[in-house]
């Protein structure tokens, strides 16, 4: 990590962790320009966060998915990402509340866990030689981004309910600045929805590299399995919704374990279980 | 319902669909905790039968991935006739009080005339991607305007693909092949002989030579690649000549080669008593060489390079099997006799020779897979980016003003088409003004 790139990274880690007072600002206070403050931080920190990608593709002449730092710093920039166009579409800041911590903690753990030896730059090995590794990767940073923002807005319905179910007349709390907890719900599942997509591409261009490379596009590695058991919760998710009415609370719960399910896919799978993917 | 009829709904139901989801999800966790191979020792009872150490094989995985695809296939099925009517475009209109009755509708009067106004309406549908139709009525005029009616297509298409994806799995499964070998460079070894491919067809004799195999490396001195040059041989005819190397394997008449190992393979010469040549052959560490005509073998056991000697010092830990029973063990140099059994037949190394280890495969339930896949993809892009939405409108003339009537109806997201509904209207009523503002500028003029 050189100093150009670790500086980016300094930015953006300060930005978020700015962001995220502001939107706190915003939320308890209300006033638009502590709205427009976390906005502008986030915004910074995500070209602050594009620029270190872009500086570690520089110097390694390859784009940075080559091993788990390179992987995070870019998990954190979809989460970002994601979050940004979605509030840009939908006009709706308390969101990044929720979500923004989910990328903090993700560049924290950058910060404090990955030693500096897994920080530096090492040349692709073999079997990561390939233009699938870029597709590969890319789709897991926007489907992960997608099940993250959705996970923060899964825990903004729960809060949210719990306060329309013991709503105690006269008493104006903080909860109750949340959106509408049915707005919630619709917009953690057209998320999902999304995410469900680039999932999908996610283990289809796996497939078709794992073709290439191992000889078989399906060989039951570890985090290949764990994605598609991520995967099937999700599928689980938009069928009990269609067809069972499973809105709101279940369907939020059912968010969340997904969301545990992508965290585990990518941290547990590396730490607990050995498989053909020990580089990312 | 008749117990059967009753049997197959509950069968086809989406709850017996969304067990079996669950159940597949736990089984598959199960086969990342428990080593997938077959453990050394005994085996209890438990594993025996369920074939833990191989879930993803066992016969009741595959018996829940069945009835996951029969499930789906009823489901699917039983849903397609629906599902197609809701693709027609049913061109049908509705009156005022059929459309104030609908869940987001709205009153509100455009300056102008009745012609104008349904331009409006209909230019300002058709750029938001909604098919238009109108019928005209004495003083007012129908009109409905739809998108997304393909959206209902989504689901049944991403069904299918999973049905097309295990199609394409079982196929290669049951007509597909696949084995792994070591071949030292400079050997030629027949399709035939790889451990796996015992399938293939012996009619179309294959034979690949290993020309070459050479490692390329980065400066810091990790390889950067592996790469085998390969000869394929017909009737022992050269037919094709290709370097593969990781993530680049050489494709011919459907059979695939992969760069999967390399090393170097012991040269083995076993010779009878009176010094007449029995048995050539190479193995590599860890592997058995079988001795012909005998019931000894020989296990390389590891090679020993000697530090900062020559090649020539090398010699190789060996152990003699009779049977299952070890005969003896020992190192030997190249080319130094080594007695074998009773018979006085001795064996020698007579040198390593480097080797490419080949993953040869046949699979061709590949193309349906990779359809099956993008059908998927197709099928799940079509629910999330097609907005199912139908609207109607009535446009009546009163006086200097015409009075619109609108109501909309979606499937999917409906506070998100609340949402859309609210700035469709407004835009309406925007373009209107500033229609009427040209226009009063124009007559102005």
């Amino acid at each position: 990590m050189n100093s150009c790139e670790n500086m980016a990274f300094m930015v953006t880690f300060i930005s978020y962790s700015v962001a995220m007072v502001f939107y706190l600002l915003y939320f308890v206070s209300r006033k638009t320009g502590a709205g427009k403050l976390a906005t502008t931080t986030a915004g910074i920190g995500w070209i602050a966060n594009t620029m270190a990608l872009l500086v570690r593709s520089i110097n390694a002449g390859r784009l940075p998915f080559a091993n788990g730092y390179e992987f995070l710093l870019a998990f954190a920039w979809g989460t970002i990402l994601v979050y940004l166009w979605f509030e840009y579409r939908h006009k709706f800041k308390t969101a990044g509340l929720f979500v923004l911590p989910l990328a903090w903690l993700l560049l924290a753990y950058v910060a404090v866990k990955i030693p500096v030896e897994q920080k530096l730059i090492v040349p692709l090995m073999p079997a990561l030689k390939s233009h699938w590794l870029s597709v590969h990767v890319a789709t897991a940073v926007i489907a992960y981004g997608a099940f993250a923002l959705s996970f923060g807005l899964a825990i903004m319905y729960l809060l949210r309910e719990r306060e329309d179910i013991d709503n105690r007349p006269g008493r104006e709390r903080l909860i109750e600045r949340l959106p509408d907890a049915e707005l919630l719900d619709e917009l953690s599942y057209k998320t999902i929805m999304f995410g469900f997509f680039f999932m999908a591409l996610v283990i289809v261009s796996g497939a078709i590299w794992a073709e290439q490379a191992w000889g078989s596009y399906w060989c039951w590695d570890p985090k290949e399995t764990w994605s598609l058991i991520t995967w099937l919760i999700y599928g689980g998710y938009l069928h009990a919704r269609l067809t069972h009415g499973w809105r709101g609370r279940p369907a939020a719960v059912l968010a969340v374990i997904g969301f545990v399910a992508v965290l585990f896919t990518f941290f547990g799978v590396n730490y607990l279980l050995a498989g053909l993917h020990s580089y990312a | 319902m008749s117990q059967n009829k009753r049997w197959w709904h509950r069968f086809s139901s989406m709850k017996m669909g969304l067990f079996l989801l669950l159940a597949i999800s736990i089984a598959s966790a199960v086969g990342t905790v428990i080593p997938q191979k077959l453990p050394e020792g005994p085996v209890s009872l438990l594993m025996g039968i369920l074939h833990l150490w191989d879930v993803y094989h066992s016969w009741w995985y595959i018996a829940l991935l069945s009835l996951l695809a029969l499930n789906l296939l009823a489901c699917s099925f039983g849903r397609l006739k629906p599902m197609l009517v809701g693709t027609k475009r049913s061109h049908h209109l509705l009156g005022v009080q059929e459309i104030t009755k609908l869940k987001y509708n709205t009153l509100f009067t455009l300056p102008g005339k009745l012609d104008g106004a349904k331009v409006l309406v209909e230019s300002l549908f058709t750029r938001q991607g909604y098919k238009v139709w109108s019928e005209p009525d004495t003083g007012k005029v129908k009109m409905g305007a739809d998108r997304g009616r393909f959206y209902v297509l989504g689901s049944f298409i991403t069904h299918i693909s999973f049905l097309v994806i295990l199609l394409g799995v079982f196929y290669g499964g049951v007509f597909g092949c696949k084995g792994v070998i070591d071949a030292a460079v400079g050997s030629t070894f027949d399709l035939t002989e790889v451990p796996g491919l015992e399938r293939i067809s012996r009619e179309d004799s294959i034979q690949v030579r290993v020309d070459d195999f050479w490692i390329e490396r980065y400066d810091n001195g990790s390889p950067s690649g592996y790469f085998s040059r390969l000869t394929i041989l017909e009737k022992e005819q050269p037919v094709k000549t290709e370097t593969l190397g990781v993530n680049a394997p050489l494709a011919y008449k459907g059979i695939k080669f992969y760069q999967s190992n390399w090393g170097q393979l012991a040269k083995i010469i076993v010779n009878r008593a009176d010094g007449t040549l029995l048995q050539q052959g190479a193995a590599n560490e860890g592997e058995i060489l079988r001795v012909l005509g005998t019931d000894y073998s020989v296990l390389v056991y590891r090679y020993h390079f000697p530090s900062g000697g020559t090649m020539d010092e090398t010699s190789i830990v060996y152990a003699i099997y009779k049977g299952d029973q070890p005969a003896g063990m020992g190192k030997a140099q190249f080319n130094q006799p080594v007695l074998l059994g009773d018979e006085g037949n001795t064996f020698a190394f007579t040198g390593l020779v480097p080797f490419t280890g080949l993953q040869v495969k046949k699979d061709p339930g590949v193309p349906m897979v990779i359809m099956g896949s993008l059908l998927m993809l197709l099928g799940i892009g079509s629910t999330v980016w097609l907005k199912p939405r139908k609207i109607w409108v009535v446009l009546e003339q009163q006086g200097e003003t015409v009075i619109v009537t609108l109501g909309g109806v979606s499937h999917k997201n409906s506070k998100m088409f609340a949402e859309d509904f609210s700035c469709l209207v407004e835009e309406l009523k925007a373009t209107a003004k500033l229609t009427a503002f040209n226009h009063s500028i124009k007559e102005a003029q």
